[in-house]
């Protein structure tokens, strides 16, 4: 097995003038997974289908280990890659068995043998092992998945590429073959990089994440840093659920209208700032001075998420346990709670330098 | 070192791929039990699925091709290494074979302009004559009758078969589709036969009720007769088909608002179906304008016919000049047709229907229904069958019928004669066939898989050669092959490019729909799988648009064994169809002698037709 490591440098593509595309630089270590996350039309899939050879680069270059696999003079066709990829509608061949689906890659290996063994091997690995002569239609859609799976491994590719694999499946379905997935690509140990709408589907799987807007590359992370150390509004504002209030710099820290977080900071007094605030992070009770009012209710089954209304105009959320009942229109006073500071922006940027 | 382009090398040896040992090990003998045992289970459950099975594992591996070649096997590799010089060329390629095709469609429009011009003040006298109006009265009456004859017939019978609880459904939709495959000349003389004023109707009814001549059936009235029961089944089919997608809750809906079963009819079911039947009603008109067998075999005045006693009598000039109206009124039509079924689409909320709709109860009306389906049947079907075998019978050697001599012999017509004619005919619908879809292919595959402006110009022209009529199609090549290619002129080629143009709308619609149906994704899979291009569209494409293009390649020999003004004109000396030998015996009124290509004829073309539908419903 030969596992290679990713790397992007600087790609872009254009279509026309428009730029899906830009400058997008992205190293994932040899048996990493790297999950890209955006909006639709963020560019994500197209960073996919560079790297497997379906578009031509227009700037950059892709390498994948030491060979250079595309760059402005470069392209070479995605049959000659060795990546593997796994389609949003899995792209099973209709005609052709599940164990044919399988061996489609192996044609050129030396024997029908080998081949074969091969092929069961995978749909053992999968689970799929009875399966081999059924036809794809009499698959689920859970199944189809882990042959889409089996079938990409089965060359043993240098890099798997998987397209918002789980979009095709009902909600129920998704949170199990996720987690059977997820096993899957961590036994077979290859490089992934694995491109998702969904937020939590990004935390769960990557090592490594990436959040893309319009075409650029926001930041890249870890799960943790990405979801607590967002570098810029829009990483805070795609991933988890981020009010944003005004802060202004004073002497003794930053004042909300949550309260001030005491911090020392490196900023200019009256710098004003934009702070994030997750509903986990506020508190809220009964004392006097109310500096809001509940103007939602929602009951979650775990906890219940409430809307409040501060005095200043701003809006946030908040956990509360069933125990602590509130209803609409309570005045009610909100505090961050203490701990970790939240994330400020200034003009949608992180400010670094307000905990310095 | 970077590597150059050459492929990347493979690990020598084959290596488990899990990296726990024991998955691969242990649970082999297991795995492999159930399989076997699995996999007899499902031969024995479901004969219908492993049949299909064996037949799609035939089509697809590659490493099988060589070990059996029958003719659908020898096709599959022509159209496949085709397919392989199309992909492993460049784009330009491709657009260079759809520029070919186009050029050929736009000889026709030159010629006709070229000539029409040609004529100069004379063509404008005889556009601006009294003649020229009557001929494009007769032609617009003969449409709009036709259309709303056909409309009036086809729209109570789409309703019946589809959303009541008529008795034999499925048989009569069969059966009422099919008048769609006669040809036009062949009906219209089975009715002359039959209903003109000495004809066998006549006979019968003289014993009877002392009836001693019929009116007569040339003309208009037979024209309209004969065209409507062949054409009425484009709009039973567009507004069968509309009213199954028909969502019954809208129905529900009305019904729930407060309307009445009527009062549903007419403001939401009718509004709905509105657009198909609009569409259905402009295809019939594209029939009638395009048609030369009934109208000519009737002798009713319309272009056509108009068109082809011009070039009869040597004034190709001026039947340019009557194409070139004829080609601009189907253009119009074209273009209408096109909008209403952009509407059509429009006017569908959701593609699928959840729940089938449930048959309403004809109840005491059940009969009247039963007695309308079996008389259209009857007219459209019956009788032209009846009459065919009739006159088969009548003509058939060793019988005799009546004391003239000369008649009998000149019915007579054995078998063995036909064996030609059915051989050209074959041939030349089947070189059609495969003429027409390979050059097609070009252009489906550029407008699915590469839209953009120019891809979108071809198709529109390829559409909009829809519109032009075999006899016009066939007067450009007799000009272009007398002036510029007289060694081409009354060749196969030259034929087989004339029915190209004739055909290659329906090539295109039945590639294009095969090809749209099918994700891309599944060739990039191939690709991503270490599959050359070429590999790709053997083992991927080209299976999984089989279905289609067959269908396509069929539907064109079909049209191809009936079609008669261009077999006419353009065919090789010496090279009798099957269609010609109808077409003459039925100019020198013996039927008994036309009766047999006809049935053969009909025959022929069953038999593929048959094999579709066999293989459609076993998949």
């Amino acid at each position: 097995m030969d596992i290679a490591p990713i790397h992007c440098q600087e790609i872009s593509k254009f279509y026309g003038e428009l730029a899906a595309v830009e400058g997008v630089s992205l190293n994932v270590p040899a048996g990493r997974i790297l999950t890209l996350i955006g909006p639709s039309g963020c560019g994500k899939t197209t960073v996919l289908r560079l790297v497997a050879g379906f578009e031509r680069v227009d700037r950059g270059e892709i390498a994948i280990g030491d060979m250079n696999v595309a760059g402005p003079e470069r392209h070479l066709p995605p049959e000659q890659r060795r990546i593997g990829m796994v389609f949003q509608d899995y792209a099973i061949f209709p005609h052709l068995s599940v164990a044919k689906n399988v061996g489609f890659g192996l044609n050129n290996r030396s024997s029908k043998k080998e081949r074969d063994s091969r092929v069961e091997s995978l749909l053992h690995f999968v689970g799929l092992e009875t399966m081999g002569e059924r036809m794809p239609h009499e698959l689920s859609g859970g199944q189809q998945q882990r042959v889409a799976l089996a079938r990409a491994l089965a060359p043993e590719p240098r890099a798997l590429l998987l397209d918002e694999p789980f979009s095709n499946l009902d909600a129920a379905l998704r949170s199990e073959v996720r987690a059977e997935v997820k096993e899957l690509l961590q036994q077979s140990g290859t490089t992934t990089i694995f491109v998702t709408h969904d937020q939590e589907e990004a935390l769960f799987f990557g090592d490594l994440v990436g959040v893309m807007r319009a075409g650029r590359i926001e930041q890249v992370g870890t799960p943790e840093e990405i979801y607590l150390q967002p570098r810029s509004r829009f990483v805070a504002a795609f991933m988890g659920q981020n009010d944003f209030i005004p802060g202004e710099v004073s002497s003794e820290g930053v004042e909300t209208p949550l309260g001030r977080l005491v911090l020392p900071t490196r900023l200019e007094p009256g710098t004003m700032l934009e702070i994030a605030s997750r509903p986990n992070q506020v508190a809220l009770t009964l004392d006097e001075p109310h500096n809001g009012r509940i103007v939602s209710r929602q009951f979650l089954g775990f906890a219940c998420l409430y809307g409040v209304a501060l005095n200043d105009g701003s809006m946030v959320h908040s956990w509360q346990p069933h125990q602590f009942d509130l209803s609409v229109g309570m005045a009610i006073q909100a505090r961050f709670r203490p701990g970790r500071w939240p994330p400020m922006f200034q003009n949608g940027r992180y400010v670094e330098e307000a905990y310095q | 070192m970077r590597l150059k382009n050459e492929p990347y090398p493979r690990p020598a040896e084959v290596k488990g791929y899990v990296p726990t040992k024991k998955l691969a090990s242990t649970k082999k003998l297991a795995s492999t039990k159930k399989l076997a045992s699995t996999k007899k289970l499902a031969s024995t459950k479901k004969l219908a699925s492993t049949k299909k099975l064996a037949s799609t594992k035939k089509l697809a591996s590659t490493d099988q091709a060589e070990s059996s070649l029958g003719p659908g096997r020898w096709l599959r590799l022509i159209i496949g290494d085709w397919l392989a010089a199309l992909a492993g060329r460049s784009h330009l390629l491709l657009v260079a074979m759809a520029g070919l095709v186009a050029g050929l469609i736009l000889l026709v429009p030159l010629y006709l302009l070229l000539r029409s011009i040609g004529a100069g003040r004379e063509a404008v006298a005889t556009l601006l004559s009294p003649r020229t109006a009557l001929v494009m009265g007769n032609t617009i009456l003969l449409a709009v009758a036709v259309t709303i004859g056909a409309t009036a017939v086809a729209v109570p019978l789409a309703w019946l078969t589809a959303a009541t609880d008529l008795p034999g459904r499925r048989m009569w939709t069969v059966m009422v589709a099919m008048p769609l495959v006669l040809p036009s000349y062949v009906v219209a003389f089975i009715f002359i036969s039959m209903l003109s004023p000495k004809g066998v109707m006549q006979q019968l009814l003289e014993p009877l009720v002392g009836l001693e001549r019929l009116p007569s059936f040339y003309g208009f009235p037979g024209a309209f007769l004969v065209l409507t029961l062949i054409t009425y089944p484009l709009i039973f089919l567009t507004v069968r088909g509309a009213i199954q997608r028909l969502d019954p809750a809208l129905e529900e809906a009305a019904r729930n608002l407060g309307l009445g079963p009527r009062q549903v009819f007419w403001r939401v079911t009718l509004p709905h179906l509105r657009p198909a039947i609009l569409a259905g009603a402009l295809l019939v008109m594209l029939y009638v304008l395009r048609d030369f067998g009934a109208v000519t075999t009737l002798q009713y005045n319309t272009f056509t016919r108009i068109i082809y006693n011009r070039y009869l009598s040597y004034r190709l000039d001026m039947a340019a000049l009557f194409a070139l109206v004829l080609v601009i009124m189907a253009l119009i039509i074209l273009y209408l047709e096109q909008r209403s079924r952009g509407r059509a689409r429009y006017a569908r909320l959701s593609s699928g229907c959840s729940r089938r709709r449930e048959a309403a109860r004809l109840g005491k009306w059940t009969a009247p229904a039963l007695a309308f389906t079996g008389a259209i049947t009857t007219l459209a079907l019956g009788l032209p069958l009846a009459g065919l075998l009739y006159w088969v019978w009548r003509g058939w050697p060793g019988h005799q019928v009546g004391n003239d001599l000369g008649t009998i012999k000149n019915n007579l017509m054995s078998l063995s004669g036909l064996l030609e004619p059915a051989w050209y005919s074959i041939t030349a619908s089947t070189l059609a066939a495969v003429a027409t879809i390979l050059l097609a292919l070009p252009i489906a595959i550029l407008v699915v898989r590469r839209p953009g402006r120019m891809s979108w110009l071809l198709e529109r022209l390829a559409y909009a050669s829809y519109a032009l009529p075999g006899i016009v199609v066939a007067l450009a090549f007799v000009f272009f092959g007398i002036h510029i290619l007289p060694s081409l002129y009354q060749t196969l080629p030259m034929m087989l490019a004339a029915y190209v143009i004739l055909f290659i709308p329906l090539a295109i619609g039945a590639l294009r729909a095969t090809l749209g149906q099918m994700s891309p994704s599944l060739e990039e899979a191939g690709r991503s799988l270490g599959q050359q291009p070429l590999a790709v569209l053997r083992r991927i494409t080209l299976p999984l648009i089989w279905p289609g293009l067959t269908a396509g390649a069929l539907l064109i020999f079909l049209t191809a064994m009936k079609e008669l003004p261009v077999t006419l004109i353009l065919s090789p000396l010496g090279f009798n169809t099957l269609a010609e030998q109808v077409w003459t015996n039925i100019g020198e009124a013996f039927f008994a002698r036309a009766a047999l290509p006809a049935l053969l004829l009909l025959v022929l073309s069953s038999i593929p037709l048959a094999w579709l539908t066999v293989r459609d419903t076993q998949s």
